[in-house]
């Protein structure tokens, strides 16, 4: 991969991944551990993308790889997180903040789903096999995920 | 108010820290400076030793154990077309006089489809309101709380699929603790670190057969494209194994799959306490039954299958 490339996918999807990673660990400095991870093994594969969609999805692939290996580390099970969400550097001071904290309390296994579905227009196909879970569940949880999602957002207007 | 648009805002206040940003688009022209470290890996020699038994072993397994395998996505659905070739898809169910969702609960809609519900104790109680014939066990827990639901999708007037589910269909040797079971919809009956589990309900190290109860799914589809499982359920996660069963007592030609799956005690894969899935289509009708038992133990519930 030249640099020219490499350069325009970091531009294009670095806070595509870093979102990703996000919603996958809640804790900023797990997902930018995972985003550059996630851009050195782009850096390092050989494989020719087809388009931006394709890249798009491995990249997110990846980041959720990342992430699960994460949580499987010595490290991260024997170490009690010092920070959640309270530092909030990485977010811009925009009016949602709040809302921001709150869809991340969603329990983990719907507000993922809910991401992928909704910010990333992923089909309930596609979500089943990013996550490995077959997609009647998929469905199940979106529909849960939503109701929840619904109730926050309620709450915050 | 559109919750995809309101959602979408949210995250698109979320940006990556400028310095990081920074940090990957240089980190190209650092790796044509800097050569990767390569680790110093300093084995014991019985380190080394036990190493190269367990590859033995593990070579000596995949030779003289061919129904262990590791299966690639492509060969799982191989796998199940081929296992479910002489079988064929149940329609008439969902025919005006099976499916009438006027009583059931409007779940979710979406611009893709419609999701109904509704509530019933038991699998059987399905098969005779519908008058559907569901491959059932005498092993099954007779509740008497809704805990199986049955969720139809598609358009109000052109249900396209339907899936009956059950999670705690077989309780085998496990206690009966109704507090522990107050959200079966919600329940996961494997633990899974990245995405939770509301109830830890079960305990995956106590002496029992079931570590968990055995769930049982069943989903009948008006054609092959709405079908979810272009191989069956089976996914190529880690650590998969694969064997083929024929039944005899009911003739269920099965895959059964098991998977290692991560404890919740220690994050590691749990061998030990696999969870098991079989996989099938029976009479037009694909089912799926899952939990924490070992194999031999599913098979002996796919005997105990059988039209009530």
């Amino acid at each position: 991969m030249c640099d020219e490339e490499y350069q325009t996918y970091v531009c294009q999807f670095t806070d595509v991944v870093y979102r990703t990673a996000l919603n996958a660990t809640k804790s900023y400095h797990d997902a930018q551990d995972i985003l550059q991870n996630t851009f050195f093994k782009l850096l390092q594969t050989d494989m020719l993308f087809q388009d931006e969609n394709h890249i798009r999805r491995w990249l997110i692939r990846v980041a959720l790889n990342e992430s699960r290996n994460l949580k499987k580390s010595y490290w991260k099970r024997m170490v009690e997180p010092v920070e959640d969400l309270s530092d909030r550097a990485s977010v811009s001071g925009e009016p949602n903040n709040d809302l921001y904290e709150r869809v991340m309390t969603i329990p983990p296994k719907y507000r993922m789903i809910i991401h992928l579905f909704y910010y990333e227009d992923y089909s309930i196909l596609e979500i089943a096999n990013l996550l490995h879970v077959n997609a009647a569940t998929i469905r199940t949880r979106l529909c849960r995920g939503r109701k929840i999602l619904k109730k926050l957002i309620l709450e915050d207007i | 108010m559109d919750i995809k648009e309101l959602y979408k805002d949210t995250m698109n206040a979320v940006h990556t820290p400028k310095d990081l940003f920074q940090d990957i688009k240089t980190q190209s022209f650092k790796q044509k400076d800097i050569t990767p470290m390569k680790k110093q890996k300093h084995k014991s020699l019985f380190l080394r030793y036990a190493t190269g038994t367990a590859v033995f072993a593990l070579i000596m397994t995949v030779v003289f154990h061919t129904n262990f395998i590791a299966y690639a996505a492509e060969e799982l659905k191989s796998l199940w077309i081929e296992i479910t070739k002489n079988s064929y898809r149940l329609t008439s169910v969902l025919t005006p006089k099976g499916l009438d969702v006027s009583d059931f609960t409007l779940a979710d809609r979406n611009q893709e489809y419609e999701v109904y519900e509704k509530l019933f104790p038991t699998v059987s109680d399905i098969a005779k309101r519908y008058d559907v014939n569901l491959l059932q066990s005498d092993w099954a827990y007779e509740w008497e709380e809704p805990y199986t639901v049955l969720t139809a999708c598609g358009e109000e007037n052109n249900i396209n699929s339907i899936r009956i589910f059950c999670p705690y269909y077989i309780m085998g040797d496990l206690p009966v603790e109704r507090d522990a079971m107050k959200n079966p919809r919600f329940s996961d009956l494997v633990y899974d670190p990245l995405y939770g589990s509301e109830q830890e309900a079960f305990d995956f190290y106590k002496n029992y057969t079931y570590q968990t109860p055995i769930y049982y799914c069943a989903y009948i589809y008006e054609s092959d494209e709405y079908s979810d499982y272009k191989s069956g359920g089976l996914y190529d996660v880690e650590g998969i194994k694969i064997l083929t069963y024929t039944s005899d007592k009911n003739g269920v030609e099965a895959v059964i799959a098991t998977y290692p799956f991560l404890s919740k005690a220690n994050m590691e894969f749990d061998e030990l306490n696999p969870v098991t899935s079989a996989h099938f289509i029976y009479d037009g009708i694909e089912y799926m039954l899952k939990g924490r038992v070992q194999p031999e133990q599913m098979k002996k519930i796919i005997d105990s299958l059988y039209i009530k």
